[in-house]
């Protein structure tokens, strides 16, 4: 059977030469994607290395004291009440975040002497506060210049997609403060926060749709919130004093 | 499964493999990964709405199988009948049934009679209005003898839910999409480079463009009664962005996937902001919907022939269709409406094939006639959408009321650095996309410089745009029609 025979070799070698051409196809591509995400870790890393240097943990006035912590001393301690203390305490921080603003903090300001850390029950579950698509948008950007590469191995296993979003992000928010150059802006990472009554009924009404935005992260006991603790006691044992700020969460808010 | 999401970024290097290198000699093979990949793509969503799909193409293919056995024109038209009522009856239950209801209701309580109405909590399945009028085509085609009817329910099935197009267009027309199925095909490295160029290009009209244009619109008109007349016309400007990056955005990465699986679908957007005349705007625009309408409603009704009175009628009713077929909403209907008055005098002037060329073809600028008429468009156009996008009619008068008020020439409020920053990404991409105008898409034309080292860094630029404004992600608007 000739013709049978040539034209299965003709199919033969249509086919070889169309995964021969396929191969080339998908290797440009995978050379550009490279090419692309070489250049993308490079800005991150430029930008972040530029961020490192721009971003001032200077406080002002020197204070002798500060408070970190989430919500609730955020708004409990009124630095300006109390003589040499600031409060850099900021709503949603988890001890994830507060150990790159600890840190940065004790070495930039040398007259530190005390530093409160604040201790509540919900300190225990964190884990939304750290990855929850809420909150990474809301915490990464302003600390992953300081974060190490274990520090986002973290967020990236437990949540790839919105660390991998937060990325433009987090690089669209630096680059535009190092243009602006925005090198002084502490009141970002936590300042006292003074609470309206009627805005707190508000919220206590509102307690539903609160307890909902809680619900995307498995929130059981935060082994990493409680590791960065203990990474925080360490730091300061170091230069500094620390002090527990215990605190009862309330019965209503999580 | 959207098409800017990472669950999309990793389906679809999966498929295009398995279809090339495990089935690529062998075309059942190929179709049927065509069909469980489609099926995949639209479970994502919710997998329960996919029954409508299989129920909807096992009734058009029984449908068009009975056709080809059937003489009897009586007998031909019922089975017609049962084609189109299953599909509308679907498409109306899921998408009108509350609108009817409450309107059904608020017409007799204008008479005095209160009646109580249950109105339902009905999901819209996504892509409804799409793929049931892309079956339909199918049914009204073999009715007509216009298609041979398919025995092949492999490649009627992967017809129906081809995951490129299924779930917000090009509206395929089985005459163009169907027989690509009986072929066999094999794979053509300029077509899969170039399906890769109208990709990212709608990538970054729906990135880049639509989502940073939503933002702004979002708060403009949600917050109408706040702000001057000047920045809700710039509102209604971002949306008349916001909705041809997302919408022609989707067609382009749509109609580039099929094409890495060598597949051709009709162009669905021309340029259609350059257009000199409303009838050159809708000759650009949705091209797939309103061919489907000229040829299954408005040619059938008369088209353009008759008494004048006819031709208003056939016109009204086309752009009324056209307006409720978006949304079962008030504010569509009148767009349509407004459209179709905008056509009207174009029509009965005999002026609406005046413009049939693309503007300023082979020329670098348009003329100073031609920009005139681009922007006199335009701006109908710009009106025309802000009742698409407002909520209900009341909202979009006191749209138009705020726009004309004393403060349309103060200078907008809304404008910080990230506003002048989408301005100027807006710029940058009507600069694009009128230099590639006369292209079948706007890379396909302006890709083809010599050097390979400017074309990639031109990419490059692409994708970093998109990388630095990925963070944004809003579904496509055209999902909800």
């Amino acid at each position: 059977m000739p013709i049978d025979f040539y034209a299965s070799r003709k199919t033969t070698r249509i086919y070889i030469f169309s995964i021969l051409v396929m191969s080339i196809f998908i290797k440009r591509i995978l050379l550009f994607t490279f090419l692309l995400l070489g250049i993308i870790v490079l800005t991150l890393i430029g930008v972040s290395s530029l961020d490192r240097k721009f971003t001032s943990f200077k406080l002002q006035n020197n204070p002798k004291h500060i408070v970190l912590g989430h919500s609730q001393p955020e708004c409990a301690f009124n630095d300006h009440l109390i003589p040499s203390l600031k409060n850099l305490s900021q709503s949603g921080d988890s001890y994830f975040y507060i150990y790159f603003k600890t840190k940065e903090v004790i070495i930039q300001n040398p007259a530190l002497e005390v530093v409160f850390i604040e201790f509540t029950d919900n300190q225990l579950n964190m884990n939304e506060n750290i990855w929850g698509n809420k909150y990474i948008p809301y915490k990464y950007p302003k600390y992953s210049s300081f974060m190490s590469m274990t520090d986002k191995l973290v967020l990236f296993k437990n949540n790839p997609s919105a660390f991998i979003n937060v990325q433009s992000l987090s690089l669209k928010m630096k680059l535009t403060r190092i243009i602006k150059n925005e090198v002084y802006f502490s009141n970002d990472f936590g300042d006292y926060f003074y609470l309206e009554r009627d805005k707190t009924d508000s919220l206590v009404d509102n307690i539903s749709s609160l307890e909902d935005e809680f619900s995307t992260v498995e929130n059981g006991v935060s082994e990493v919130n409680l590791s960065y603790l203990d990474a925080i006691i360490k730091l300061c044992k170091e230069t500094v004093k620390s002090y527990f700020d215990k605190k009862s969460a309330s019965q209503k808010i999580p | 499964m959207i098409f800017n999401s990472l669950d999309f970024a990793i389906f679809l290097p999966i498929i295009f493999i398995i279809y090339w290198f495990v089935a690529n000699k062998n075309l059942k093979l190929q179709n049927l990964i065509i069909v469980i990949a489609s099926y995949i793509f639209y479970a994502w969503w919710d997998w329960r709405f996919l029954s409508l799909i299989l129920f909807s193409s096992l009734i058009d293919y029984l449908v068009g199988l009975s056709l080809s056995k059937q003489d009897d024109e009586t007998k031909r038209k019922q089975l017609l009948w049962i084609s189109i009522l299953v599909n509308l009856g679907f498409l109306g239950f899921f998408k009108y049934f509350n609108f009817f209801i409450d309107n059904f209701t608020s017409a007799f309580s204008l008479f005095g009679t209160e009646i109580s109405s249950n109105s339902l909590n009905i999901i819209l399945p996504v892509g409804i209005s799409f793929y049931t009028f892309q079956t339909l085509s199918y049914s009204i085609d073999v009715y007509k003898r216009k298609l041979e009817p398919t025995k092949d329910i492999i490649a009627f099935f992967a017809f129906v839910s081809f995951f490129p197009q299924l779930v917000a267009g090009p509206i395929e027309r089985a005459t163009n999409l169907l027989p690509q199925f009986y072929k066999k095909r094999h794979f053509d490295y300029a077509k899969a480079i170039d399906g890769m160029r109208q990709i990212l290009w709608g990538l970054f009209k729906k990135i880049v463009i639509a989502d940073n244009c939503a933002e702004y619109a979002n708060q403009i008109f949600n917050n109408s009664s706040d702000y001057s007349g000047s920045t809700l016309a710039l509102g209604a400007i971002f949306f008349t962005f916001q909705i041809y990056g997302d919408f022609s955005g989707y067609s382009d990465i749509a109609i580039g996937t099929s094409r890495l699986f060598g597949f051709n679908l009709k162009q669905n957007f021309a340029t259609p902001y350059f257009s000199r005349d409303i009838a050159e705007f809708w000759r650009r625009w949705h091209m797939s919907l309103s061919t489907w309408f000229r040829d299954y409603v408005y040619i059938p009704l008369g088209g353009s022939r008759g008494s004048l009175l006819n031709k208003i009628r056939n016109v009204f009713i086309i752009f009324l269709v056209s307006g409720f077929w978006h949304g079962a909403n008030w504010t569509y209907i009148v767009w349509g409406a407004l459209n179709a008055l905008y056509f009207l005098p174009i029509l009965l002037t005999k002026k609406n094939r005046n413009h049939l060329d693309i503007v300023a073809k082979d020329k670098r600028f348009p003329s100073l006639k031609d920009f005139w008429l681009m922007s006199f468009t335009f701006g109908l156009t710009v009106f025309a959408w802000i009742f698409f996008r407002a909520e209900s009619l009341q909202h979009a008068i006191d749209y138009i009321k705020g726009i004309f008020s004393g403060s349309l020439f103060k200078i907008p409020q809304s404008l910080t650095n990230d506003t002048m920053l989408t301005l100027l990404l807006i710029c940058f991409f009507i600069v694009i996309e009128w230099l590639g105008r006369e292209g079948q898409h706007t890379l396909s034309q302006l890709c083809r410089i010599e050097k390979r080292y400017y074309r990639w860094c031109f990419y490059l630029i692409i994708c970093l745009l998109i990388f630095m404004h990925q963070g944004k992600q809003q579904e496509f608007i055209y999902f909800q029609f």
